[in-house]
């Protein structure tokens, strides 16, 4: 306890802030003696000026567009005309995952299935900063928010991308790039209001210091309301939070970017939980309050050796602290990671890097879950090298990629990936990928105890299902094989990637016997034991096309189709997996978006989902639409209108097993200034 | 007590600070770079370019020289216009993410970042007389300035019509020194 608390303490931070001012204390250093020699540049002639050598260190840009893996960038642009207020939500724009809203502030995230509250085969990255939660390795979208006008981008990475990206990348990866502070200069503020978004406010300002220092501060803050019973009524589900951080951007010369960014935030969830019960009727919901709060810090610095050699390192910190019946959660994490780019000739171009992470847990267990060992400490070392060369230039490369990591549970894990792309022309490519994921073991995992459901057992006494995790034998991976084919025409843009995904040692429940229980009620346990005997094969085709109709006009176009099996080795009771099964992500799922502007001032957009039926059909296919107008009042001011889910008054999202009560999405309405100055 | 892995990792962040540093202190010196030069050059610009009358505003009034989306001059432009005079006025640097964010300028500097917004910022300006200036080929998108790097030199391009359109007079001797496009 005492040792945890350390590391969160003044002291710590204390440090981390002394070496951050000597590392920026070094740097501005060395810039007094650029700073003479600019000004001297100014003192002599346009003609001698042309006559200077420079040395020009531009980085290798490598656009994600033309990678060997199936992409997909949202943009600023595509984020602000959507209407959307949270980030899960606005992931709905991308082809190939899958969203849901469980309730107010919990949604399930994928790609290429596996779906759930706790879907754990996602890498989540905000800003380099990995944002999974070691307790089940899935996301809690409630904690991961930004100022959304802030994003530069969010790039989606379907399928495996450990490699390069770090552990958990097992069906994907998303990567949320904020804007560097130099782009978010002056006053922005923005208000939203409607029937969902009761209220929501976000500011910040930037400001530069001379000398290559830019920065912003930023605050926001928001009340939302509830989503609908089944019946239409208000669920109890609404939630504020609030947030308010920094990023500052130093780049003293062309060589070094210097970034040092944080933030911090506080809410409160209402949600309906269920609590078991020793007698009839056995399950029993009830209202309470989930509080979250937590804090990070991450300082970066990119050095730009030449255009061929490049390193970079990266530290984090990051705390987290959630409190809810279902379980009480504190958690730290340091993570460093340092990687360097060097071309090797004019062939190879080699990335290898090393990283670091460890993490703390404290745990409060409840009365569904148990864990032994409430004070838990895991690590995570990782080392890899990547080689991209040129088979022949401009027109074949081929990336050869390992991975080696050592975690706590598994030990070594190695992840390899071997991808190929070939340029036909310069309009189209054809790409293909071959690489190995693996899935971090999480703390449930390993040690915990949750009590799931109660039924009548016999001789008047209640059977308590109860799933125990006393550490997987094996560690969840993927093989995964892609394909993939891009072609740009002059208006349109399409690009399309197949996978086929053969999954090992999937987590899976294993029955044991029954046994009676001696507290203060009796009852008798039915333990399930947490095992790795599921294995499968799921394969899947994502595509996505832009046409650009005429200036001011775009239209774009996602489809996901998958296919998912899973077989047992073991005795399988799929009705208590709390982990996905195979039909939890609808097999077919389209994306169809209009964006529209009329002159300078007004902008009409449209997005159309649809899906398929999942959950054997316990939850239904479904259309929602979303629509939204905006008018440029001024160079300063805009207003726009939005409505989400405007088909129907709610419909239904996701099914879960878990203890809380799912609710509906509403058709909403809300109103959005912006004001930048 | 500190857990002994923390402090394990906090020594190992200082220590792979300090090799990286050591590595990379070789790297300066000899040639300025890139964009320092250009900073330079927009010095020169400043001086070289005449504004129509009134668009510099009262005398004394600052010239203000602005960079929208990411500045990829580090601080060399501020290192450029600083305690310099132009055409009798002081500078000011601005940056922003749009143009309403900078406001009124007389030279603007279009990053690279903004590339793919390039032709929706100079249709915004319209006939502001601003001089637009890029890394890239904007003069070929209806820009005024682009710079080119030649043989690790420095180069520009000026397109003529552009800047007459807006009121903006480039002197003889900087015409005699650039390539001179026309907007496609």
């Amino acid at each position: 306890m005492s040792d945890f608390r350390r590391f969160a303490s003044p002291h710590s931070a204390r440090r981390l802030r002394a070496h951050i001012v000597a590392l920026v204390a070094w740097l501005a250093s060395s810039t007094a003696v650029f700073a003479q020699s600019t000004a001297d540049l100014t003192r002599i002639s346009v003609e001698d000026l042309m006559r200077l050598e420079v040395t020009s260190v531009s980085k290798k840009e490598r656009p994600l567009g033309t990678s060997p893996a199936a992409v997909f960038v949202l943009t600023n642009e595509d984020i602000r005309r959507s209407g959307l207020t949270s980030l899960p939500e606005l992931l709905r724009l991308v082809p190939g995952l899958h969203v849901a809203r469980i309730d107010g502030s919990k949604w399930a995230v994928s790609a290429r299935g596996f779906n759930g509250r706790f879907a754990n085969k996602l890498l989540v990255l905000v800003d380099g900063r990995t944002v999974y939660s070691p307790l089940y390795s899935g996301v809690y979208w409630d904690e991961v928010d930004v100022p959304l006008g802030d994003i530069e981008r969010v790039e989606v990475i379907r399928g495996p991308g450990a490699t390069m990206w770090g552990a958990n990348a097992v069906n994907g990866v998303i990567n949320v790039i904020t804007k560097d502070a130099g782009a978010t200069q002056g006053t922005s503020l923005s208000l939203t209001t409607g029937s969902e978004d009761r209220i929501a406010a976000s500011a910040r300002y930037g400001g530069t210091l001379g000398n290559g220092l830019s920065w912003r501060a930023w605050g926001k803050a928001f009340d939302r309301g509830p989503l609908a019973r089944p019946d239409g009524s208000a669920a109890s589900d609404g939630w504020r939070m609030g947030r308010a951080g920094f990023r500052a951007d130093y780049r003293p010369n062309d060589t070094d970017d210097v970034t040092l960014q944080g933030d911090l935030h506080s809410g409160h969830e209402d949600q309906t939980s269920a609590a078991l019960l020793y007698s009839a009727p056995y399950r029993q919901l009830f209202d309470e309050r989930a509080d979250v709060d937590g804090r990070n810090l991450v300082a970066r610095w990119t050095r730009t050796h030449s255009p061929q050699s490049e390193t970079s390192l990266q530290v984090f910190t990051d705390h987290t602290r959630r409190s809810e019946s279902l379980i009480g959660h504190t958690r730290s994490t340091l993570d460093i990671d340092f990687q360097h780019r060097q071309a090797l000739g004019r062939r190879h171009d080699l990335v290898w890097g090393l990283g670091y992470r460890r993490g703390h847990s404290l745990l409060t267990n409840s009365d569904l879950v148990f864990f032994a060992d409430t004070d838990h400490r895991e690590w995570l070392a990782s080392a890899f090298a990547e080689d991209e060369i040129q088979l022949a230039p401009e027109r074949l490369t081929l990336t050869l990629g390992m991975k080696v990591e050592r975690n706590v549970y598994s030990g070594v894990e190695l992840q390899p990936n071997v991808r190929a792309m070939w340029s036909v022309s310069s309009r189209d490519s054809i790409w293909t990928a071959i690489t190995r994921g693996v899935r971090t073991p999480s703390l449930l995992e390993n040690g915990a105890n949750v009590k799931v459901a109660a039924t009548p057992g016999p001789q008047g006494l209640p059977a308590v299902i109860t799933v125990i995790g006393n550490g997987t034998p094996d560690v969840e991976s993927l093989w995964a094989t892609e394909v993939g084919y891009r072609r740009h025409w002059s208006a349109v843009s399409l690009d399309v990637s197949a996978f086929r995904n053969n999954y090992g040692s999937l987590f899976s429940l294993n029955p044991g016997a029954p046994e009676l229980v001696m507290e203060q009620t009796p009852f008798i346990r039915v333990p399930y034991f947490i095992d790795s005997a599921l294995h499968g094969r799921a394969y899947g085709v994502e595509g996505s096309g832009t046409w650009r109709v005429r200036q001011g006009w775009t239209l774009t176009a996602g489809y996901t189709f998958l296919d998912l099996a899973l077989t047992s080795d073991g005795v399988e009771q799929p009705g208590l997996s709390f982990e996905s099964t195979e039909d939890d992500s609808p097999k077919h799922q389209v994306v169809l978006r209009s964006l529209t502007s009329f002159g300078r001032r007004w902008e009409a957009d449209a997005s159309l989902f649809l899906r398929s039926a999942s959950d054997e059909d316990r939850v239904p296919a479904a259309a929602r639409l979303d629509l939204r107008a905006g008018y440029r009042v001024s160079d300063r001011l805009t207003v726009s209108v939005a409505g989400t889910n405007l088909l129907d008054a709610h419909h239904f999202e996701f099914l879960s097993v878990l203890n809380e009560e799912i609710t509906q999405p509403r058709r909403s309405v809300s109103l959005q200034t912006a004001w930048s100055f | 007590m500190i857990p002994a892995g923390f402090r394990f990792a906090r020594r190992a962040a200082v220590a792979a600070a300090l090799v990286i540093a050591t590595i990379a202190i070789p790297v300066r010196a000899g040639a300025p770079s890139e964009h320092q030069v250009k900073a330079a050059f927009l010095y020169n610009f400043a001086n070289f370019v005449q504004w129509p009358e009134g668009a510099l505003g009262p005398a004394g009034a600052p010239l203000k020289v602005c960079v929208v989306g990411t500045d990829p001059f580090g601080g060399a432009l501020d290192d450029a216009f600083r305690d310099q005079m132009v055409q009798g006025r002081p500078v000011q640097v601005a940056r922003g993410a749009t143009l309403a964010a900078v406001g009124r300028c007389h030279i603007l500097f279009l990053s690279q970042s903004e590339q793919g917004r390039w032709p929706d910022l100079l249709r915004e300006l319209g006939t502001t007389p601003t001089l637009t200036v890029a890394d890239a080929p904007l003069v070929r998108q209806g820009g005024m300035v682009s710079f080119v790097i030649e043989a690790k030199r420095v180069r520009f391009e000026i397109n003529r019509g552009a800047a007459e359109h807006a009121g903006l007079r480039i002197s003889s001797k900087l015409l005699a020194l650039a390539r001179i496009v026309e907007s496609a």
